[in-house]
Parts: structure tokens; sequence; C-alpha cells
């Protein structure tokens, strides 16, 4: 007979309420009822109690005591098993695993007496849990084999995947993630057709894949499970699982996806009203922050759950949040801040070890922040103490050690860490580490003197975080590398420069190349995300599996290597090197079979060697390439064959100077356009702080670089933000005089982000539409913008117009994709908080350097005519933000911008000037500036957009004085390069 | 019994009674109460009768009061300043805040209508903002310009640089430094010297604050108030 839930309910009242076994059943048994069928009556009483123990353990507890003495009572074996199988239940909850076993032997004697081998096996099944969280693995999967087996005898599918499903588990355990996966794969087979059930089997097996590093395998059964979960509403059990793929994905480096996942499940568990959850998530997500170098996001995410945390006394997550909060803002130069957050970590007696021992790894790192070698020299000395199981971070810990010893002038002792360290991280294939050590033993070996042996360590050590560059895919993922180990590169650039003799020289420039904006670089010649160029490649099937297969690698590497940081070092052993040696090969063959093909070679980029980087400069044309290491500005120049290495001066002062000059030529726009008193005062500042500049960044230069016809450079940090163009040269070809004219009346001169973003604009087609495409959005204060816009295109007939309302993004972007030239007037604004979010102001809103990455610009020339168009920040590694990157992602072939707030009619007529100009030298190609007398320019052959905008700002120069307006724009691209 | 005008003028602790019942006298009677009756409350509050001298004194406070409450606290007529340090500086420490509040000079902010301040230019706001303040009141005519521009520092969501210069006529007094201090406040948070060109650069957190900078004479201090 059956019984419903409400009766079941009574009936677990009357046992609770009388603990006599006798006086409980006969207010149970029916009228004339024996005991056989009352027992059949109490039996799924059981299974209620089973039910019963994650809500209220302590009732289910003595349910289920009662219950096994009134089956005793009864003295039906049957119902005497089904009751020890309720009570092990409840002693494995309460954790008294011995006892369990103990109950659940005589259940399965019972159950035998009562011939009933589907029960027998159901108690060995109930064992193998008690088994295991004894940690008696070996007995639990015999156990669980055995039930396995009789439920196979019995014809009891369900039952027998359940088995499978438990072994799986205790396979994992066993660390045999193999069998773990076969058992599995089983059971979700023969699984019943109950959903939530097999989903949470499908993220089992997920788990399983990863610990086997089967991380595609294992993102599809997450992707599975959380689709049937979701698809019957079980909303918790999907926003876990959810989370253990978002996890997954940021260990991959696939940081966009990750973000994506992190912040759906972080709005579920808010939704659900499960704040701490959410919090711990919001820590997980800024631990993926973190590895991709996304530091001022992290902190923020840190900052956001740190609170949370607490609130719900989540004390060791909220410990382990603050280590990595401290941890970004060193990272981020934060020093007084992470200085507070450490302040704030518990007491170091409450936390476990491994937790104290990464507190004193960061503590160590903060020391050495504070310059404070001593204190560092005891923290990293604990930190590698109580690192022990963790060889991976151990290593880390050395290297700190001997970075503080050097600096306390222990050389010796420092060469000891470095060898002990450099062999972990070659056991542990940890490359950046070992790039490190290698940089720091070079330190060492300046140290003592050894120049050229430090030179080779040195070497060894760009060539190491090179070589795994190319690993790594996403953006920011490859610049925040780089960034992290580009002063070992820019060390040896300045080492090779020293050495002064040409073959040094151009090491040292392609040295340099390789910590210059390589982020760009890969986006300019169009290597990002693997995944992304496989899909575009719909024309080339076996040239899209190719990637897609290289794609595969570089996830699984990213996510192997994250292993090292969160497992044991006994966990990450032999298989873990193998599969990471293998991955590495496999992505070198599908590098070598991809560099096959002429056009897809060009997907992975390597930085361009001297001979290429020199094809690019043309005869005549000087190359100035500025490096900064160790505090020094740095340049090298090239022309005609000739190399000279310069030494310039302390980057600090250098950039003092920059900024007081960008001052200097803020102060004069207060004064608009008048001219005289004040409005000459300022001027005449603004003048003398760029004469300051000159002297200390380019007039030691000038010597060797007076007979040039055209002049191409490449600025490095703060000089980004110099007008090379205006700085004032010496008439005297020799002499490093600054107060002769500016460097523009001399040659025409352009600024690239680097040599190798020129080759690979060089690298792109050379034709393009010839279509103009005019933008103007005018307003009260900058009214000429539409006469300028009109203007161009009366005189440009055939151009595309869009003026002010028809000015729209989407009308924009579309125009912009057959543009040969591409002219923006309209407000611009630089954000430094956030300098993708620079923008140009359409008519419905603002055209961000974000926006670009998503447009597409057939090698169009950029004009833009607008204020402060050309400022970028420089982030570590050379990697410039703003419009200026953006508009070379969508494909630019140059871009004219402006480097400050440019005035409304000087803008005009510079604007009109440079059209003229470039057309008229499109078409004779030849410099239309050659009967211009008054701009005073030479002779020239060869057009170039840089020659037009040359001519035309020498132009404006003679009509207004004021280097405010003459000066705000330059050129961006290649220096001979033709409109 | 009545206190004597020796007794005031030969007593600092005295004077400055005067001066707060001279600030109470004056706040009672109002800018146009009649010069009898601020006198005769003055003379109550300080139970005292005055002689011809104090009564020019105290006639004088009362011009520079009034003056002062006309026009904004911060900023008095230059003469009424003048006059002002005149009548306390020789009284010694007890009068210096007093004193150097009375020295205090507000600049003004150039083109505060931001539509105007961007007139000509394409963009949405300009990097420097320009003070200025034009002083006659003294020996010789007084106009000094201070440009400032404010930045975030990189990588911090809160730090500012304040980058400042200071632009006063060529035989006036040079300024020496500047101090980032508390809004409405005497409280420094951060000073800088002035160099040589007239700038500084001054690196402060997120919290309101107004910027004063010395001039070497100690004439004149310049203030503006909310950077």
């Amino acid at each position: 007979m059956s019984i419903d839930v409400d009766h079941i309910d009574a009936l677990l009242e009357a046992i609770l309420r009388c603990p006599d076994p006798a006086t409980t059943i006969a207010s149970l048994r029916a009228v004339g009822q024996d005991d056989e069928s009352l027992a059949a009556v109490i039996a799924p009483i059981a299974d209620r109690i089973q039910q019963m123990v994650a809500s209220d353990l302590g009732a289910a507890t003595l349910l289920a005591r009662r219950f096994v003495d009134i089956a005793d009572r009864l003295a039906q074996p049957g119902l005497a098993a089904r009751a020890r199988i309720a009570q092990a239940v409840t002693l494995t909850y309460g954790n008294h695993f011995v006892e369990a076993i103990e109950v659940l032997a005589d259940a399965t004697s019972f159950a035998t007496s009562a011939d009933d081998p589907v029960l027998a096996a159901r108690s060995q099944l109930a064992r193998m849990h008690a088994f295991a969280r004894l940690g008696r693995l070996d007995d639990a999967a015999t156990t669980g084999e055995a039930a396995l087996a009789e439920f196979l005898r019995c014809g009891q599918p369900a039952l027998a995947a359940r088995a499978e499903a438990n072994l799986g588990v205790i396979e994992r355990m066993r660390q045999r993630p193999t069998r773990a996966i076969e058992r599995f794969a089983s059971a979700i087979r023969a699984w019943p057709a109950e959903p939530i059930g097999r989903a949470q089997l499908q993220s089992n097996l997920a788990e399983a894949l990863l610990d086997a590093d089967r991380f595609s395998e294992a993102e599809g059964s997450f992707r599975t499970a959380l689709a049937e979960l979701e698809a019957v509403g079980a909303t918790q059990a999907a926003t876990i699982v959810e989370g253990n793929l978002a996890d997954l994905l940021a260990r991959q480096g696939r940081l966009n996806e990750a973000l994506l996942h992190f912040e759906r499940v972080r709005r579920r568990y808010t939704e659900l009203e499960a704040r701490g959850d959410a919090a711990r998530l919001q820590a997980e997500q800024a631990d993926a922050f973190a590895q991709t170098g996304l530091f001022a996001e992290a902190i923020t995410e840190y900052r956001s759950a740190l609170g949370q945390l607490q609130l719900h006394g989540m004390v060791a997550e909220a410990a382990r949040a603050r280590l990595g909060l401290a941890k970004s803002l060193l990272r981020a130069g934060r020093i007084a801040e992470a200085t507070l957050a450490l302040q704030e970590l518990p007491a170091s007696d409450d936390m476990p070890p491994l937790l104290r021992g990464r507190a004193a790894l960061v503590r160590g790192r903060h020391a050495i922040a504070l310059r404070d070698f001593a204190r560092a020299e005891a923290q990293f000395r604990d930190a590698i103490r109580l690192l022990e199981e963790r060889p991976a971070e151990q290593a880390i810990a050395r290297h700190g050690l001997a970075d503080a010893l050097l600096s306390l002038r222990k050389r010796v002792e420092a060469e000891v860490e470095i060898d002990q360290a450099l062999r972990s991280a070659r056991r542990w294939l940890m490359r950046p580490l070992e790039a490190d050590l290698l940089h720091l033993r070079a330190k060492a070996l300046l140290a003592g003197g050894h120049e050229d042996a430090a030179i080779e360590a040195l070497r060894s050590a760009t060539m190491g975080i090179e070589s795994l560059r190319g690993s790594l895919q996403a953006e920011r993922l490859r610049s925040a590398f780089t960034a992290r180990h580009a002063s070992a590169s820019a060390e040896l650039a300045i080492a090779l420069v020293r050495r002064g003799d040409e073959a040094s020289l151009r090491e040292a420039l392609e040295v340099s190349e390789r910590v210059r904006g390589r982020a760009l670089l890969d986006l300019v010649a169009r290597a990002v995300d693997l995944r992304d160029v496989a899909a575009a490649q719909s024309e080339d099937p076996s040239a899209a599996a190719l990637l897609r297969e290289a794609a595969d690698a570089q996830h699984q590497l990213n996510a192997l290597f994250s292993r090292l940081d969160r497992e044991p070092g006994d966990r990450v052993g032999v298989e873990w090197r193998a599969s990471v040696l293998t991955l590495e090969e496999r992505l070198r063959v599908i590098e070598s079979r991809l560099g096959a093909t002429h056009r897809l070679g060009e997907l992975l980029v390597s930085a361009p060697d001297a001979t290429t980087m020199l094809a690019t400069v043309r005869p005549g044309t000087a190359l100035v390439s500025y490096l900064i290491a160790d505090g020094r500005l740095t340049a090298i120049v090239v022309l005609n064959g000739r190399w000279v290495g310069e030494e310039l001066g302390e980057i600090d002062e250098i950039s003092e100077r920059i900024e007081r000059w960008r001052f200097a030529i803020h102060r004069c726009l207060g004064v608009g356009g008048s001219v005289g008193g004040r409005a000459a005062t300022l001027d005449a500042d603004a003048h003398r702080a760029l004469r300051e500049v000159c002297r200390l960044v380019f007039a030691p230069l000038w010597p060797h670089l007076s007979h040039a016809s055209s002049l191409q450079i490449v600025p490095a940090g703060p000089l980004h933000a110099v007008p090379f163009h205006a700085l004032p040269v010496s008439a005297e070809p020799h002499s490093e005089g600054i107060d002769g004219e500016p460097l523009l009346a001399r040659m025409a001169v352009a600024t690239v982000p680097s040599v190798g973003v020129l080759v690979a604009l060089r690298a792109r087609p050379t034709t393009r539409p010839t279509q103009k495409v005019i933008i103007g959005v005018a307003d009260d204060a900058a009214p000429a913008i539409t006469f300028e816009a009109e203007t161009l295109a009366f005189s440009h007939p055939g151009s595309t117009l869009l003026l002010d309302r028809d000015a729209t993004l989407a009308k924009v972007r579309e125009a912009a994709g057959g543009a040969g030239v591409l002219h923006l007037a309209c407000h611009g604004r630089f954000v430094a908080e956030s300098p993708m979010r620079s923008g140009l102001r359409l008519a419905d809103g603002w055209l961000t350097a974000t926006d670009l990455y998503s447009m597409r610009l057939p090698r169009s020339l950029v004009i833009l005519s607008a204020c402060d168009t050309g400022r970028v920040a420089v982030d570590g590694g050379e990697e410039l933000h703003g419009l200026l990157r953006g508009f070379f992602v969508a494909g630019a072939s140059g871009v004219v911008l402006s480097g400050w707030p440019v005035h409304d009619a000087a803008t005009i007529e510079l604007m009109t000037d440079l059209h003229v100009r470039c057309d008229v030298g499109a078409r004779s190609g030849v410099d239309p500036t050659i009967s211009d007398d008054r701009s005073g320019v030479r002779e020239s052959s060869v057009f170039s957009v840089a020659d037009a905008l040359r001519a035309a700002t020498l132009g404006l120069r003679a009509r207004r004085v004021r280097i405010a307006e003459w000066a705000a724009f330059s050129f961006v691209g290649d220096v001979g390069g033709g409109s | 019994m009545p206190s004597t005008s020796s007794e005031i003028h030969g007593d600092d602790e005295r004077w400055e009674r005067l001066v707060e019942a001279a600030f109470h006298a004056d706040a009672g009677v109002g800018v146009n109460g009649s010069g009898a009756s601020f006198e005769a409350s003055f003379e109550a509050s300080f139970d005292a009768s005055f002689d011809a001298a104090d009564q020019r004194r105290i006639r004088r406070l009362r011009e520079i009061l009034s003056a002062m409450r006309d026009a904004p606290l911060d900023r008095p007529p230059a003469a009424v300043r003048i006059a002002a340090i005149a009548s306390f500086e020789h009284r010694g420490t007890l009068f210096q805040r007093w004193i150097l509040g009375a020295r205090r000079v507000l600049m003004d902010l150039v083109g505060d209508d931001p539509a105007v301040a961007v007139a000509g230019y394409r963009a949405a706001s300009l990097p420097v903002r320009t003070y200025r303040v034009a002083d006659s009141g003294g020996d010789q005519a007084f106009e000094a310009f201070l440009d400032i521009q404010i930045e975030a520092v990189s990588g911090s969501a809160t730090r500012r640089r304040l980058r400042g210069q200071i632009s006063v006529p060529e035989n006036s007094p040079a300024a020496i430094a500047a101090h980032a201090i508390a809004a409405g406040t005497d409280a420094p948070v951060t000073t800088a010297l002035v160099d040589e060109d007239g700038t500084f650069v001054l690196d402060v957190g997120g919290e309101p604050l107004d910027l004063f900078v010395e001039l070497i004479d100690g004439e004149r201090a310049l203030i503006v108030r909310s950077i």
C-alpha cells in the first residue's frame, strides 16, 4: 500500500512524541493489523528521515534511533535494514562515520535475511559514503563496486547509475580523473529522466574533466549542466555551476567571457539574497582581473566584496580578498593603500599556513616597495618556510628574497637563491618567473662587474618572455604580461646602446621593439583572439580549423599554468609537465603551418627585426627611437645607414618638464584668440617651456639629424605628449642650440607608436577608396565647424557630408567603411581616468576609442579636427590608450590629430589648407609646397601627408603667431606615406 | 568702576575686548544704524567712557567693520584692509589671526560661465582655470593671475595633482608658498614652495579644498575657494 506525505508526517509526529517503541507501535497499529502489514505501512519513514538530514539533523537522528527500536520490536528484517540505513545516513551526516559503518554492516545482514538483495546493495552504497568520509577510499571503492554489481544483477539501472555516480566521486578523490570521467559518463547514460540529478552529474563530470586538464570538454559539460538546470528552473544549482564555468574561463584567460558569467552569477546570488555568496564570487572575479593585469578593476571589486564578506562573517574569504587587494594595490603602485590593506589582515595565528605564507610573500613585496630590504628579507624567508608544499609560490618567494639580498649587497647569497629558484621555475615550466630570475641574475652579474655575462642573461630573459607571449590570448592579457616583464628588455637595450657599435645598436632597436606597444601591434596586424580570427575564415575551412586548434591550445596552456597558483606541488607533477610541453609543441606546429601561407602568417605577430625596420625607412628619413630603462631616457638614431645611440637624462626630470610644457600650453588657451599683453606673456612662457623640453630630449640628437629630409619618431612614455614638429632647433647643422625655428621648418615630422606598427601599416593593401567622408557637428562654442565641413565638401565634389543632426553614430560608422579620407570636425575629449572612453562628439553621443574597435576603415587617412584627439595614456609595455589606438585598430593608415584643445577659427584655416595640399599632392605626386614662399619649405619631390600638414602648419604660423594656435596638430603614421 | 582709556590702551587683553565689543556692537546696530547708537551700544557693552583719541579709534574700528560687512568678508576693500592692518599689527601676536584674515584677498575665476570659457574651442571644458585679482588700495596697483590645472593622478581613484602658476606684476612681491587648506578652515593639508617662475605642484586627495598663496612681503595672501 502507499501512503501520502501528510500521513508520513503524522507517523513521524507520533514517533517523536513517544520514546517507548511499544507504545508507539500500539498507537500506530490499526485494528486487526499484523506486524508485517504495519511494517509495510511505516517503511517509507526511512526515506523521509534521510530527506530530513539536511534540514533538521537533530530531529532526523532522534527519529532514526526510535525507528530502529520500532523495527527491531516488530522483528521484520527488511524494516530493520531500512531503519538502519536511515540511521547510518544521520550518523554520517553527523560525522560519526565509524558508528555508521557498523550500523550499515547490521543493515546488510538484515537485508540479506529478508532476502532483499537490492536493499542489501543500498546498504553497501551508504557504507561507501561513510568509508569515503573516513578517507578509506579503497574500501569505499570496493563497497561501491559490490553495490553496483548487485544493482545491475537485480535489474535496477537507476540505482546502478547512482552507484556509478558515487564511484565517480570516489575516483576523483583517489585522483584518478580518467576513471572518474568514465564513471560519471556511464552514470549519465543510465540516469533516469530526472533533470536536476542528471545536470548535477554533468557538473561532476565537468569537474573530473578539469582534473584531467580536458578543458574544452569540461566547458562543454558545465554548459550542458547549466542549460539543463536553467530549463527546469533550478536557479540555485545553476548559479553554482555557472560560477564554476566562470572560474574555468578566467583560468583560461578568456576574460571577457568569464566576466559575463561572473556578472550573471552575481546577479542571481543577489536575487536569491545570498549576498555572502555574491561577495565571494565578486572576490573571485577580482582575482580574474588581477591575473590579467587589470589592477584598477580588481581593486574596485575586492573593495566592494570585502564589506559583504565581513558582514556575513566569512572570515577566511575576507582575509583572502584583502590579501588580493593588497597585492593588486602594490602592483598598481598604490603603496600607502597597500600598507593599510596589509594592516587590516587578521593576525597571523588566525590564518591557515597557506594564507600566512602568501601574506608573507605580499608583505615582502611591500617592504621592497618601501625599500626596507631587511624586513623584506625576513618576510620572504617566512614565506619560503610556510609555502613548503607549494613549490611554484616558494620559487616566487625565493625570487623576492634574491631581490632583497641584492639590494642589501649580499650578492653571493642572492645568487644561491636565484639558482635554487631557477631549478624550481624550470621544473614547473614557470617561464615568466624564469625570465624574471634571469633578469635578476643579470643584475647580480652587473653588480659583480660582469657586463657581457649580464647581457647574455638579459638576452635569455627577453627571449623567454617573447616565446611565452605567443601563448597568451586576449589583448589585455598580453599587454599586462609584456608590461610586467618589460624592464629586462629595456635594460638589455640600454646595455647594448652603451656598447655603441652598430651591431649592438641594431640589436638594441630590436629588443626595444619587443616591449613597445605589442598588443597594439597585434591589433593593427589583426592578430586578435584566434577564435575570432578563425570565425572570420569562412572561405578557408582548413585554416579556420588550425586557428581554432591554436586557440584551444592557448586556453589550455593558460589553465594549466593557473593550477600552479591553486594546487599543492604534489598535485602538479610529471603529467602536468608533459601536458604543458605537448601543448607548447602543438602550438609551435600550428604556428609553423599557419606561417606557411603568406596571409595567415601575419596573424602571429613578431616584433620586426632591424633589417625589416630599416626597410620601412626611406633614404633621407631619419628614424629616432626613444626608450626608457632604469629611470633614464635613451635614443637610437638611424640616418642613411649611420647608427648613433645617445643617453639623454633622467626620465623624472624630463617628465616634469613635459608636464610644465603641457601646463604652459593649456594656460595659453584661457586668453582665447587675443594677442599682446597677457596672451603674449603666456605664449612666451609656452615657448620657454618647450625649449626646456627640447634641450633635454632633442637638442643632443640634432647634430646627427640636421641633414635629414624627414623625421620618423618613435616616442616613449611621457614623450608622447611632446610636439616634436614644434621643437625649436638651431639653424647651425652641428649645434645643439634651441633658439631657432621650429623643427617643422626644416623637415616633415611624424611619430608612430612603434616601428612594428609602421611595418604593419606598410604591409596593408596599398589601395584605398578615393571617397572623402566629412563629418561636422558644431555648437555655439565652435560654430566654425559647420563652415569647415561645408567648405571641404564643396571643394571636393562627390564627397559624403554628414552635418550636425545627420552625423549620428550609426551613419558615421556606415559611411566610414568606405572612406579613403575620413575628416571629423567636432568636439573632442580625452578622459584621463578611462582613456578608451575618450571620444568625438557626434549628433547622438560620443564615438569613443572603444567603439572604434568594432569599426573597419579601409586604410583611411583620418583627420581629427577636434580638441585633444592626440592625447594618450601610456601604460606599461608602452601601450597607448586613447583615440589614436582606436583609429589604428579600426584600420587607419595615418591620423592627423591635436595635442591640446584647438581654437575653432585657427583650425578651419589649417584644415582647409591641409585638404587642398593633400589633394594637389595626391594628384601630382609632388609636394605642393614648392612654390609657397611664405612657408619657407624646402623643395621636395615626393609628396606625403606629413609634408602637406607641414606646409599647412607653416602657412598657419605665418598668420597666427601663438604656438597654441599653429602647433596643435601633428601626424601619426608613416612620414613618407601619401594620401 | 568704569574702565579708563589708558587701561584699554595699556592692556592687550582689554584691547582685544574692545575689538570684540566693536564687532558685537556693530552687529547689533546694523549697517544703517546711526553712529550714536553704535557708540552707545559699544560704551554700554564696555562699561567705559572714552577720551577723544579713543573715540577716533572706535570710529575707525567701526568703519572697518562696516566696510568688511558690506563686502565679502574674504575680500575687504584694499583701503579697509590696510587701515585694519595698520590699527592692529602693532598690538603683537594677539591679532595675528585677525590680521591674516584681513590680508587675505579672494581671487575671482575668469570666465566663470563654462559656456563662455570654452567659446571658440572644440572642447567641453578647458584644462586650466584662471583666477584674477586686481587691487588698487595699496601704494601701487596690484594685479595677479593664477592658473590652475587639476588632473587625476595615474593609478589613483582619489588623488589629484594641482599644478599652478601665479603671475604678479614685475615689481610686485613674488609668491613664496602655496598651501592647500581644508575648505572653510585654516588647516593646511599640504604645502609646496613656489619656484622663480611662479609655478607650484600640490598632490591632494578628493576632499574639498581652498588654495592659499603667500606673497613674500606678507602684505597679501591670495585665496581661491573650492578648487
